[in-house]
């Protein structure tokens, strides 16, 4: 099956007027890094909860390999294949590192020296070596993260579901995530990711949704950056002013002006004739160019237009 | 239904264990009470049985009423653990990674139920055990020893003790699956229980040393923990435990 993670019209109330999730319907393939993206309380969690079969859906379904997760029979095989990072690390912090890592593998059916392998190359592969009999709780915010991912990694899960894994660690800290990341997906395994940092899923993932309740948009992080922005030109003059902006906007294929300082950015549609016309208008408005460059727009820019394009309108406005 | 898988439950049961031995908040109170409620069942017995008594105990009604008092033990030891092992892993964030585990919720409510359960019951069994050895040491004659109630203490320490214990866990995991922190959800527990530590009390003091009412008594609270587990496993989902006080 190609497939590992399957949402189908995936929808969760928890009793308020909307739900947190409305119909959500996406995929994740298999040996596939997928990041869920959206602002606070758009619902992230509870549907990494739903797919991972945490949470039971209001309506609609999701499928782990095959498996439904509303069948209360497949439960634990559905999280047997799971290895789920929380948005808390969860630790039992008076316990031992190495016995947080042993509770959980014999939670999952682990023993004797098996355990004792896998306990020992997880905390080998995460730099935890020589904490191991130190209480979790002395960790540092970055070592627990990269204790909680060893929880759930422990088990050697064919997909790793991670909720926000690199929120509040200090830039060293999620390098450290990141590699991990990294190295999880080398390994081939089916990956979901939830995460703020924009930057993290333009790098790491194949593709992306964006969501808000509902799913507002899903591609490859290079094809939501074609998607909202086809090309993105910038042109640095000696002097700006709203008469400059104005004089772009008359420019047939030219949209989306905007003014920084003495920087003009804007999107331009299909055409060669787009920038010089642009150029040529400015000079002849009396501006002196400093320079023409085209950009490279972010993900982030791509998430805040499709997060801006589903905004509600604010009250009042027309 | 599943067959539960009891190693599973054994290492819940150990990991709770563990978190309660490394905790003084929970520990010392586990102590204090036992402590407490047997030197002082002792103590009253021996004046009884000295004829220091003012009441007019005999020592045979004096052993077997305060044998009594330490059915308070399986009543509310319980409940300083119970109530707070559900909740505080909502509080410590721990629960999820627990739920994301292949443990059942009969699992979990059986591993859940027995790490209040273990600790409250062998407290409870080593103050009977205290206190039947300090009676024997108060008495002074072997005629005495032999007429005191070892039958019924016998029964408050093996079955209805077992019994009340149950009740008490299954009323503070109840709880403790619905609430939103530690100190609420012992108050309501607390609560909760009152009226079984009155029935103790009331019923202690009404029967006697009487093992058919004992037994009947027994019987009753039996029926009760019965209902109780009823209300708990079916209110016991790892989506509602997740979601409820959040």
């Amino acid at each position: 099956m190609a497939e590992y993670l399957v949402a189908s019209d995936l929808t969760r109330s928890y009793g308020g007027p909307t739900p947190a999730v409305d119909g959500l319907s996406f995929s994740v393939r298999r040996g596939e890094l997928f990041a869920l993206l959206g602002p606070n309380g758009a619902g992230k969690t509870t549907t990494i909860r739903l797919l991972t079969g945490l949470l039971g859906p209001t309506r609609g379904t999701a499928y782990v390999n095959g498996l439904d997760v509303r069948d209360l029979d497949s439960g634990p095989e559905i999280r047997r294949q799971i290895g789920l990072l929380p948005e808390a690390a969860g630790l039992y912090e008076s316990l031992t590192v190495r016995r947080n890592l042993e509770l959980f593998g014999r939670l999952f059916g682990l023993s004797g020296s098996d355990l004792d392998g896998r306990v020992r190359t997880q905390l080998l592969s995460l730099g935890l070596a020589d904490r191991a009999e130190e209480r979790a709780g002395t960790l540092s915010k970055g070592l627990k993260q990269r204790l909680a991912i060893a929880r759930a990694l422990l088990h050697e899960p064919d997909c790793v579901v991670l909720d926000e894994p690199t929120s509040g660690l200090d830039p060293e800290a999620a390098k450290g995530v990141r590699d991990a990341l990294l190295a999880l997906r080398a390994s081939g395994r089916t990956v979901l990711l939830s995460t703020h940092h924009l930057e993290d899923a333009d790098r790491l993932a194949d593709r992306v949704a964006v969501i808000r309740g509902r799913l507002l948009a899903i591609d490859t992080p290079a094809g939501l950056k074609e998607r909202f922005f086809r090309h993105l030109v910038a042109i640095d003059l000696l002097r700006a002013d709203d008469r400059a902006e104005g004089l772009l906007r008359t420019i047939d294929g030219v949209s989306s002006v905007t003014r920084e300082g003495t920087r003009l950015t804007f999107e331009v549609g299909t055409g060669e004739e787009i920038v010089p016309n642009g150029v040529e208008a400015l000079v002849r408005g009396g501006y002196r160019v400093r320079s023409v460059s085209a950009l490279n727009p972010t993900l982030e820019d791509a998430y805040l237009r499709v997060i801006g394009a589903a905004s509600p309108p604010p009250p009042g406005a027309r | 239904m599943r067959p539960i898988r009891w190693p599973l439950v054994k290492e819940l049961l150990h990991k709770d264990l563990e978190e309660i031995a490394r905790s003084r908040q929970l520990l010392y109170p586990l102590f204090v009470l036992p402590v407490f409620l047997t030197g002082d069942a002792l103590v009253t017995f021996s004046f009884a049985a000295n004829g220091l008594s003012n009441n007019g105990l005999s020592t045979s009604t004096a052993f077997f009423t305060f044998a009594e008092f330490l059915l308070l033990l399986p009543v509310i030891l319980p409940i300083l653990l119970g109530a707070s092992s559900v909740v505080l892993e909502k509080t410590n964030r721990t629960l999820e990674p627990l739920l994301s585990t292949p443990l059942t919720d009969t699992e979990l409510l059986v591993g859940k139920s027995l790490a209040p359960l273990v600790p409250a019951l062998s407290l409870t069994a080593a103050s009977y055990l205290v206190y039947s050895l300090g009676a024997l040491a108060v008495v002074d004659s072997r005629e005495s020893v032999a007429n005191l109630p070892w039958g019924s203490l016998l029964l408050a320490a093996f079955l209805l003790a077992p019994l009340l214990g149950l009740l008490s866990t299954f009323v503070a995991l109840a709880v403790s699956t619905k609430a939103k922190e530690v100190r609420s959800a012992q108050q309501i527990a607390t609560l909760l229980v009152l009226p079984i530590l009155l029935a103790v009390i009331g019923v202690g003091l009404a029967v006697g040393p009487n093992l058919v009412g004992q037994l009947v008594f027994a019987l009753g609270i039996g029926a009760i923990a019965y209902a109780v587990l009823q209300v708990t496993v079916s209110r016991f989902h790892r989506d509602q435990i997740l979601v409820a006080g959040v």
